[in-house]
């Protein structure tokens, strides 16, 4: 079960980078098309507490908003231990 | 000593190898000169010590250094690069590719890659590619730097430059610094923010800057655009294609191409506020409106809105060296044609410069001036 969820709109190059870079770790993510799929647009705002711009992450019980490389990449050594 | 070329060859070598070393500057007749006398015996600089021990001068400190006899071992200060790029937009990517094939030895420090090319979709003006997605290209350039193994240190931001000596030294966020023969600063440009009350708070919750990738998450909302040029009038048809209705405020009239600005006009889902200041963003946990000034009447009023996109243009990032290096009146740093700031050494490229026409095709190609600008600095240092 992957324990990253990842919210995405399709134009957003941040979040087509975001995916490239998860994938190039070999992370396991599951990613939702907020401006399709509006349960999970509810679900994003819900636990980001407003947030409507994307991406946004959610990973290990934490929120990240946006794609910053140098951050993510310590919340992964974190969620996912050394080696992610 | 001043003009003293062995001394300037010692502090060169101990660079060069990365060996941690202090100065002590003398002059005939001054107290520093009569210490070097009775610690080493000798009266002619330079003079290197290996913790109390006397070496001897520049070919003794070579020749110890070759017999392994240091005690201070090579690499305890980093590595000394040739040159430092500093930003990963098109052109520090393209200055890491000609470093490399220079077989300069590169290091890339970079918040992002990409830069602001990341917050457009698509682009159809990047020669050999009719149309290509950003993040596409900007792979390409990253695999394409990727392939010469650049040293890379992506996530890290610059937090203070020493550009004084002829050793360059950079400074991230994470408390390291690295030494560098030269820099390329290619830091780029960020969205200008309005600076109004409540719009930092806001960000991310109703506060955009980025209206190709958020305008679809504010289907069937009142929302507002600020800003009047070709930016603000494309995030308005952004956002035409989904929300209910779009305010656009400008201090100015609307400009930009006229194609673009028809498609504005002509859609009925548009109201435009010309001459009007916004001047606060409402709003506890998300935005609920924004007040806008009229600059004629300077009648207050609150447009109630859901979303608020600024598009007024670009700040260059040229913060760190504002003070040290010349820039224009928009901050943007001065550079000649050999991509050359004023100090040697120091190079900078792409839109952190006054170099006209902003374009991922011009940056690229200015990437590469200032790195080859770069290698016939170092060539001539050797």
């Amino acid at each position: 079960m992957a324990k990253i969820k990842i919210y995405t709109s399709p134009k957003c190059p941040h979040c087509k980078m975001l995916k490239e870079f998860l994938s190039k770790k070999k992370v396991d993510y599951i990613a939702y098309d907020v401006t399709t799929d509006k349960e999970a647009l509810k679900e994003m705002i819900n636990i980001s507490d407003g947030v409507r711009s994307v991406p946004v992450i959610f990973l290990c019980d934490k929120v990240i908003v946006g794609f910053d490389q140098g951050s993510l990449e310590q919340e992964l050594t974190k969620c996912l231990g050394p080696g992610a | 000593m001043e003009g003293c070329p062995f001394c300037i060859k010692a502090k060169s070598f101990l660079m060069e190898k990365g060996i941690r070393f202090s100065e002590i500057k003398v002059r005939p007749g001054s107290k520093e000169w009569a210490q070097m006398h009775q610690k080493t015996g000798m009266r002619i600089p330079p003079q290197i010590l290996d913790g109390d021990e006397p070496i001897g001068n520049y070919s003794d400190l070579v020749n110890a250094y070759a017999a392994g006899k240091l005690t201070e071992k090579p690499g305890l200060i980093s590595t000394l690069y040739d040159v430092i790029i500093i930003g990963g937009g098109p052109a520090g990517l393209s200055a890491a590719l000609y470093a490399a094939r220079k077989v300069l030895k590169t290091l890339l420090i970079s918040q992002d890659i990409g830069g602001q090319v990341t917050y457009t979709y698509d682009l159809d003006n990047y020669l050999g590619f009719s149309q290509i997605e950003t993040a596409d290209l900007i792979a390409k350039f990253e695999e394409h730097v990727e392939k010469y193994g650049v040293e890379k240190q992506v996530g890290k931001k610059v937090t203070s430059l020493d550009l004084t000596g002829k050793i360059k030294k950079v400074t991230s966020d994470d408390g390291k610094t690295y030494f560098s023969k030269s820099l390329i600063i290619a830091t780029g440009k960020r969205p200008r923010p309005l600076n109004v009350p409540g719009e930092r708070e806001l960000i991310g919750k109703g506060v955009a800057y980025c209206s190709t990738c958020d305008a679809p998450l504010f289907a069937g909302a009142d929302v507002a655009v600020i800003g009047g040029g070709n930016s603000a009038l494309e995030a308005v048809l952004d956002l035409d294609k989904v929300a209910n209705k779009i305010y656009m405020v400008s201090l100015t009239e609307l400009s930009g191409d006229q194609i673009t600005m028809d498609k504005v006009k002509k859609s009925s889902k548009v109201k435009i506020y010309t001459q009007y200041d916004t001047t606060r963003i409402i709003g506890s946990s998300s935005v609920e409106g924004v007040e806008i000034k009229s600059l004629d009447t300077q009648h207050v009023q609150k447009l109630d809105v859901e979303g608020v996109f600024i598009e007024i243009g670009l700040l260059p990032n040229s913060d760190l060296v504002i003070d040290i290096l010349s820039t224009n009146e928009f901050g943007e740093i001065l550079i000649d044609n050999m991509c050359q700031t004023g100090i040697a050494g120091v190079f900078a490229c792409g839109d952190v410069t006054n170099v006209p026409f902003k374009q991922v095709i011009i940056a690229a190609g200015d990437g590469a001036k200032a790195s080859l600008a770069a290698y016939n600095y170092l060539i001539r240092q050797r």
